[in-house]
This record gives structure tokens, sequence and C-alpha cells, in this order.
């Protein structure tokens, strides 16, 4: 049996992807359409599909994540070994509730498609924006290629996972992020943080998925009854 | 004991279950290293393995399977390598008492492979040699590698095994596969087994991660595709985490109830992992006992993959169709980007390729002064970043072969070895350690006339290949595709040398196509004949113009009469796009005549629909034909923006649809600028400051929002992105601004557009200030007293027009 990675980051390099033209509409609030061809507008299709294509060119995704054993909770805070700040807030406190783990993930599209956007900024502003948005939901493709690996981690050993709840949403403050940049190790996939705390390239996602004990957890505990004779077994190797 | 492999003919055999349950229930703390106990709790060791044996297990694994260098850093213990691993086959030899095989067992690394992960493929390779080696020292009967998530990993660690290991005793290669049968990295079971067997594995499978249930349909697909010999090892279920404990539902009834489904499905081999125990081996042991395995068709047709597609080549299948177009022949930008080390241009072409319909892409990157073995790894790590299909790496240089061959996660063709003695030398070794295949030029030390020399070329690259370890399944033909113009005869013997490679080697053939017309008008004509002739004589694959629609159509036209094509359905299901785009241009215009529009009725239109391809010309024409260019401003650009605001507004219109208009108008207003500012500049409506608030540097909404009101004639004075509040002010004072318009997505930064509206509050400044940007909400603008709040681009133009009448109707300062 593999063992748990705990503790030191596991990276991402060279993530393999796919543009896929019905989330592109979708990340440009375009409603019921799944594809440019579905478009009446051949002029704007081209222009969409001009920035998928260039897209291909110049996204690099990147990814890291470190899982975290929680070892405690007090004041609106979820204790680690490694922090006793990091996981602040109430939110924070309800999503980790059932958890033994959490997995802090930072994903990035890289600098290129970002830099091409400012590039064509001031002349181009229209396809600037068509890009961008192929640029921010690739920043999230990217986020949940990472979320899907954590997930199967967590599942091979029996534990559900939480929603994927992004740094600086609720009541997480956008101020850990530093402390996540630190533990994951985010420079090394070339993820730095502005005095803002706003991640550069900006395309660019991080957020924390909690590692459940789903049969703790009071509405998933129904779903799952134990079942009779059911052999319990602690496995490592 | 018998040779394992010989007992394999016949016997189903049994490997062991999990050592970590039967260890924790010996006392082995939650999260300590079971391998650590090699060292320190031998006997333990030893009693587990000897239950299992009790049990039946016909081989058993070493308790090392963290003992890798890398995993065993993880509890400072590197240093004891050696010890740890020498203990494990110790104590297993000791339970097997000559009466089970000893499976030197080695896991992952723990960490991902390059150009995935950040580790290096060539120091996975180290680190799984190292382990490799000191197993072998130590006597085991064969080498188990297993729980690999990731087919590169497996192929650093199969290459590290053979390098240790050498023919001495067999491998036997598990991947994990998830319950939708894929395995972590994204590879199916055929992709997986056509890896595997390249490696010449001995005993492939799975085994981990999911239960019985979900294993039995990947063991048939394996069982389908190979006749390599089958293991898999389920866990007992799926688990589940309880009460602190990791919990595996199945008991040993459960699980081993699917062993004769697994046998009926192809494995040679059933045991256990997470979860299972001695008595499940014991109900394994008394069911299969004494059974045979299924005999399995060896397979015929050479097999390519990417990371996640298999694709066969040979007869009676789908001929290959390899795009030959990433290639700097000829190619003065695509050299140029290749000595810069860019690959945009090559992802570019490998899109462009795949959407054509190559079954496979030719790489290569050979211009002269480049460092032909970095940018080729450059470039397939870009490839195989956005397009999954199988490779062909072409290069003259064996280290860009092998360069390239390290960082593809999949089975590659290489292009090329011929039968010099120097470059038989020099590749089939790659080919071997990489487990790839390869194809075999026709041609020695010159190109013979004659099919009869040809073929003799062909029987000594095979008798080498072989020599060295390679199957016949790893080579295809290549038999040279001669100018016709030059040598009419020699395109005659390329036909004659595909039938002779077919009936007396029955191998396949590949020809590099487009040569052959060479120095020929009409040179498609040409190549595409002589491709429906090289089809007919029995070709397999052609290395060639993916972009040339004919092309498609004499393969598929001509892959129903050599037996590709049973029943005729890939040409019909092809031949349908053909005819509908014969016909699509022909029935619109003959059933529905239009009136056709007037230049400034296609002006309206091309704004409403973003046509800004057509914009510039379409005013040009309009100004030509003496339109005014204020009444096309006015009356036909500006109603046709605002008719899309409108449509925006009823949800009809969406975002892009008004930025792609607003840009369009805006090229059209470029061309009409020197006509409007004829007789001076042209008034604007007002002066609008626009700026990212300090600390923040998102500003794509900014943009687009002084896109939409440059074009209803504001000035608007663009500051950029991380304005401090005093150049914003500064800025605004010298324009003479009526409006300040602020930006801000993030909500640490969102507090600036509060300080800049006391600040001008405080001060008493005459600029009404508009706010937005995704974080800010009505609420928020309320709350700091903003005079405006935008909700997205649509808003900001009436909002303008409204805050800007306010300040008309404001008395002037005193």
């Amino acid at each position: 049996m593999p063992s748990m990675r705990i503790g030191s980051p596991v990276f991402f390099n060279n993530i393999p992807f796919e543009i896929e033209e019905r989330q592109i509409l979708r990340e440009m609030r375009i409603p019921r359409k799944s594809n440019l061809k579905e478009l009446d507008e051949p002029g704007l299709a081209n222009q969409i599909q001009k920035a998928i294509d260039e897209g291909y060119r110049l996204i690099q995704g990147k990814g890291v994540y470190r899982t975290l054993a929680l070892t405690g909770r007090e004041d609106k805070k979820v204790l680690t070994r490694e922090s006793s700040t990091l996981f602040a807030g109430e939110k924070m406190e309800k999503l980790l509730r059932y958890c033994d783990y959490a997995s802090l993930l930072v994903a990035t599209i890289g600098p290129d498609l970002e830099n091409r956007v400012d590039q064509l900024a001031s002349d181009e502003p229209a396809y600037s924006f068509f890009l961008e948005r192929v640029g921010a939901w690739m920043a999230d493709y990217m986020g949940i290629l990472v979320d899907h690996s954590i997930e199967k981690e967590a599942k091979r050993f029996g534990y559900g996972r939480t929603f994927r709840f992004g740094v600086g949403y609720g009541d997480w403050p956008l101020s850990t992020q530093k402390e996540v940049m630190e533990l994951t190790q985010a420079h090394k996939i070339g993820v730095s943080l502005t005095e803002s705390f706003i991640m550069v390239p900006r395309l660019s996602v991080s957020a924390v998925i909690g590692w459940e004990r789903t049969l703790d957890v009071p509405d998933k505990k129904k779903f799952a009854s134990k079942k009779d004779n059911e052999e319990e077994i602690e496995d490592e190797g | 004991m018998k040779p394992l492999l010989e007992r394999l003919k016949n016997e189903i055999l049994l490997l062991d279950g999990s050592m970590g349950a039967l260890l924790q229930s010996r006392g082995l703390p939650a999260g300590y290293a079971p391998d650590l106990w090699n060292l320190e709790r031998p006997l333990d060791i030893q009693q587990v393995h000897s239950e299992y044996v009790q049990a039946g297990s016909d081989i058993i694994l070493t308790n090392t399977f963290g003992s890798s260098r890398l995993r065993l850093r993880e509890y400072e213990s590197e240093g004891q390598i050696r010890e740890i691993n020498e203990a494990g086959v110790e104590m297993a030899r000791r339970a097997a008492r000559g009466k089970a095989y000893v499976a030197g067992d080695i896991g992952p690394s723990g960490t991902t492979i390059a150009p995935f992960g950040d580790l290096s493929f060539d120091d996975a390779i180290g680190i799984f040699y190292e382990q490799a080696r000191i197993l072998l020292e130590a006597g085991v009967d064969l080498i188990a590698i297993e729980t690999m998530f990731d087919i590169q990993e497996m192929r650093a660690a199969l290459i590290g095994v053979r390098e240790a290991i050498g023919t001495r005793i067999p491998i036997m290669a598990l991947m994990t596969f998830n319950n939708d049968g894929i395995t972590d990295s994204g590879s199916d079971p055929e992709t997986a087994a056509s890896v595997l067997e390249g490696f010449g594995v001995d005993i492939l499978g799975l085994n981990c991660s999911v239960g019985p249930e979900a294993m039995v349909p990947v063991v048939r697909r394996l069982g389908q595709t190979t006749s390599t010999f089958i293991a898999v090892e389920p866990n007992a279920g799926l688990p589940v985490h309880r009460d602190g404990r990791t919990v595996y539902p199945a008991n040993a009834e459960e699980v081993a109830r699917f062993a004769p489904q697994f046998v009926e499905a192809g494995a040679n081999i059933i045991g256990g992992c997470c979860g299972t125990t001695p008595e499940y081996v014991r109900l394994l042991s008394r069911m299969l006992k004494g059974t045979s395995p299924i005999s399995r068709p060896a397979p015929t047709l050479m097999k390519i993959s990417s990371r996640t597609h298999m694709t066969l080549v040979g007869p009676g299948v789908p001929f290959l169709v390899v795009g030959e177009k990433i290639n700097p022949t000829g190619k003065k930008k695509f050299s140029e980007a290749i000595s810069a080390g860019q690959t945009d241009l090559i992802v570019a072409e490998a899109r462009k390729e795949m959407e054509a319909g190559a079954g496979a892409l030719d790489v290569n990157v050979g211009v002269p002064l480049v460092n032909e073995a970095e940018m080729m790894a450059k470039a397939l790590t870009a490839i195989q970043n956005v397009v999954q299909l199988p490779i062909v790496i072409d290069s003259s240089y064996a280290s860009a072969l092998e360069a390239g061959l390290k960082v593809y996660p999949g089975r590659a063709l290489v292009n090329s070895v011929n039968a010099e003695e120097e470059r038989l030398e020099e590749v089939l070794p790659i080919i071997k350690k990489y487990g790839a295949a390869v194809i075999g030029l026709v041609s020695g030390d010159d190109i013979p006339e004659k099919a009869s020399e040809r073929i003799r070329n062909a029987e000594k690259i095979l008798r080498r290949a072989l020599e060295i370890g390679l199957s016949p399944r790893d080579l295809i033909f290549d038999t040279l595709a001669l100018t016709v113009s030059a040598v009419q005869e020699a395109s005659r013997q390329t036909l004659e040398t595909i039938r002779l490679i077919r009936q007396e080697l029955g191998l396949p053939t590949i020809l590099g196509l487009s040569n052959v017309s060479f120095g020929l008008p009409a040179r498609k004509l040409v190549h595409d004949n002589f491709l429906a002739m090289a089809i007919g004589a029995g070709l397999d694959a052609a290395i060639c113009d993916p972009y040339d629609p004919v092309l498609h159509q004499t393969v598929a036209a001509a892959s129903v009469f050599a037996g590709r094509d049973p029943d005729c359905r890939i040409y019909i299901n092809k031949s349908a796009a053909w005819t509908s785009s014969e016909t699509k241009d022909v029935t619109p215009q003959s059933t529905r005549p239009q009136k056709p529009l007037t230049t400034v009725e296609a002006i309206r239109k091309a704004i409403e629909e973003g046509e800004r391809e057509s914009i510039s010309a379409l005013v040009q024409k309009a100004l030509d034909e003496g339109e005014s260019p204020f009444t096309i401003f006015l009356d036909h650009m500006t109603p046709a923006i605002r008719h899309l605001g409108d449509l925006f507004g009823q949800r009809i219109k969406f975002i892009p649809h008004l930025i792609a208009g607003a840009d369009t108008m805006k090229k059209g207003v470029e061309v009409l600028q020197p006509y409007l500012e004829k007789d001076g500049p042209v008034e604007k409506k007002g002066t609008i400051i626009f700026a990212t608030v300090k600390g923040d540097i998102h500003d794509i909404g900014k943009n687009i929002c002084i896109l939409m009101l440059r074009n209803f004639g504001y000035n608007v004075i663009d500051l950029g992105r991380n304005v401090p509040l005093d150049t914003i002010l500064e800025s605004a004072r010298e324009n003479k601004a009526q409006i300040i318009a602020l930006s801000a997505l993030m909500t640490t930064t969102m507090m600036q557009m509060k300080l800049a509206i006391d600040t001008i509050r405080e001060k008493d400044l005459p600029y009404k200030v508009m706010i937005g940007g995704a974080v800010v909400t009505p609420r928020f603008a309320e709350e700091i007293r903003s005079d405006g709040y935008g909700k997205d681009v649509g808003a900001i133009v009436p909002l303008a027009e409204q805050l800007l009448q306010t300040c008309l109707e404001m008395p002037p300062p005193a």
C-alpha cells in the first residue's frame, strides 16, 4: 500500500490539459451553449477560438499540494504541527470539523498567458479579455486536477473529502496566503505573492481540502451503514 | 523448485496478502514504517510470511515495499538500505523454506517523476536500480514492482530494475487502477500493457486501491490485449475510516469469490493487497489449486502508445496516418523558433495535426547548431501536455532519441535505424532500454535498387534486434519511397518490398510519403495515388501531410479494399462529412434568397455580431459611398452598440458579445477618426480617470470598461493598475476630470476605494467616484458613499452618463 504523503509537498509539473469550449463559454458567462459552433456570431466564435488556440501554446500547468495532520482545535482555529495560525476562522473550523488531515494546494498556468494578456491590454482589450478568461478557467482546471489527486489519495486511506475552500474566502483571511505559499513551497512552481497577498501569476489558485472521516459526518452516516460480520482491519503496508 | 515461468504456463499460482494488517495486529504503531521491522522485529516478519506460506501462497513478497533510498529517508534510515532489504529477503527466504518463491518487493518512490513531477527521470532510475541490485544479491527469485500509479514512474522502475538484474530473474510489474479502470496518470489497461510489454516484463497486472469487483474488467481487458502472464491483487474493498482506523470492509469470502472470474478473465497469479489475510489466501488455495489458466493467443500487431492511448499497427486494423508537419526542414519560422528554444509553434502544429485526423505525430526538431537532445525533450514535454497521440521520435542523433524517450511516458516509435553497423549498435540498445518500437529503414550503406536486396537489409535489422532481446513486434520497416520522377523503377520496387516484408517476415511497413512526388506538378495527386497503391500492396502506415483532405479520402477508400475496414463502416462514417461539406454552401442560397444589406446596415450588423474583421472595410465603403462620418458614428454605430447593450440587459446577449461589439466599433471608429477630426478635435463627452487601486494587480475588467466608454465618446485616462491615490488625484486635477473610476478584485484592496472617497470628500474635490470589480457589492458602494456602482461592463456607460449629467447640473466650483 502506498504511504500517505504527509508533511512534504508533492509537485506536479507539465500537467497535461485540454481546453474545453464548454467550460470557456461558461467562464465567459454565455449560457446554454456547449461549443463555439452553437454561437450564432462567427466573429465572436473566431475570437474565442483564437484565444483557445493561443492558450494551448502559452499555458504550462503546475501544481503542488501538501497534506498536514490536524493536531487539535482551539478558539476558532484548527491546529497543525506546522502552524497554529493557518487554519483560522469559524468557517474553517466548520469545514475541518470531521477531518484528521488537510491538504493545501496551489496551482497555476504559469506566466506566459498572463504576460500576453497584459501585452494586448491596451491595443486589443477585447481579445485580451477572451484570452484572460481562457486563462482564468485553466487556472481553475489545474487546481481541479491537483484536487483530484488529493481526493484519490484521501480515498485510498478511507477518507472522504471536504469541498475545496479558497484562501481569502469567507472568514479565512487572505493574509494566510503567506503561510500557504511557504508550506507548499509554491515558489518552486513559480508562484509568489505581492504585498497585498495576491498571487503572481494572477492566474493561479490556492485552497485547502479537508480529509473527512466520512462515517463521522452526520449527514453522510445514514448512507453507509456497517455490514454484518464486517472485518475491521487497519493497514499501512 | 521448478522455474516460476514454467509453472505459470500450466498452473494458477497464489501470491500472499497484506503485510501491514498482520504487523499491526502484532503491535506495529500507526504511521511507523513496516520495513524497519526487518531489523527491529525480524521474527514477526518471518512469522507473517510463514502464515501466508502455510495458507498456500506460492509467491511471497518481501517486506521491502518502502525500502528504497528515498522512502527510507522519510524515516532517516536510508543509511541502512542494504541491511533492511537483505533482512527482508532473509526473513522471507526462511519462511518460504523452498515451498514458495521470494519476490523482492519494490514500491513507488513516494514522489512524482519528471517531466510530470520533480524527481528527475535519471534519479528515479538510480533509486530503483539500487534497491533491485541489493534484492538480487540477497537472493530473490523475482522482482515485483507494485502499486505504481504513474506509468512514467513504472518506466523508470523497469529501466532501473532491468539494469540491475538483466535477464537473470523474472520481473513482475503491477500498476494501480482506479474504479474507472484508469491509472492516476490516465493510462487505460491496453496502454499500460503496451508499455510494460515493451520492457519485456514477464508478468504484468494490477494491485491495490480498489476491491476485486472493479479489478475484474481490468484483468479482462489485459487478458484480451496481451499474452504476458497476468497477476492481480485486490484490496479487501474500498477503505473507510472509522474510530481512528482504516477499515477494509470486505471479508475473506467476499474477496475470494471473485477468484474464478479473475481466472476466466485471464489471470495467472492471484493474491491480495490491503486488508486481505492468510484466511483469504487459504480460501483461494482451496478454490484454485490445480486450476489451469486459460490460454490467450499471442498478439501479432505492433503497439505504440501515448500516456493515455494505445494504437495498433499492422494488417486488419485502421491505417495509421503519422503527421509529418513537426519538422523544421524548409520552414524558416519553425526553425527560428526551435533555435530560440520555443515550443509554441510545435504545440500549435501538434494540435492542428491532431484536429486534421493524424493518428500519430512525427517529431523532428533538427536545426543546425541547436542542442537537439535538449530541444527534443522540451518539444515532447510540451506536446504531451496538449495532445494524446502516440509520438514518432525522429532524429539522426542517438542522444536526441534517448532524451525524447526519457520524457515520453508511453511507448514511442523511433525514426529510425538502418542496416548500417554503426547505427544498429547505436540505436537498438536505446530501443531496448526504453521499451520503444523502431522504424527499420531498408537501406544500408546505400539504397538497394531491388526489393530482393532491400529485404536483406530488413532481415539484418530484424536479426540484430532479436539478438539484443527485442521482439519482432517492436519493428516496422520503411521500404523507402524514392522520387518517382527521378527513378520510376524504384517506386515499383518500394511496392514490391512492402509485399515481401509482409509475406516473408510477417511484419508491418511504413513510408515517408511526400518524397515520392518531388519535382512533379500537382504533387498531391501523385503521392495520394501512390499511397493507394501502397495500401493495396499491404502498407500499414505513412508519414504524410495530415492537412490534405484527399489523403484521408484515399486512405479511407483504399482501406476498404485492403481489408482494414470491415463492412466499410469507417469509410461510410467519414464520407458523411465529405458529402455534407460539398452540399452545405448550396442549399441555403438556393432555397432562401436574401435581400442584400446596405453598407450601413452591414456596419450595424457587424457591430452587433462582433465581426471585427469586416468593419474597417465596411466603414471605408460607407465613406466612399458618401455617408457622413458623423452619420455613420451617431446614427448607425452608436445605435448598434446601444442595441447590443439593450440585448445584454434582456439577457439575450452576454458580456463577450458586448465586448466583441465594442471592439468592432472601436476598429470602425479608428477608420472614422481622421474624418471626424478634420475640422478640429471632436469634443469629448467628459473626462474619466480610470485606475485599479493600489495593491491590486487585476485590470481586465477595467480595460473592457475603458473600451466601452471610449466608444461612447468619453476621454478616458487609463492609469493602469496598483495606482496610488495621490497619482489618481493628481491626474484628475491635471485633466480636469469629472469622474474617477476605481476597480478592485480583492477584498484586501477594496478598502483603497473608501480611502479615495473619504479623501475626496474631506478635501471637497469636485469628482464623482464610480467603483466596480469582482468583490465590490452595491452594499459596499453604499457604505463607502460611492457616487456610483457598476455591476459589470454593461452598466458602465449608463452609469457614466448619469454621473456626468449630475456634474453638469452642479454649480461650477467657486
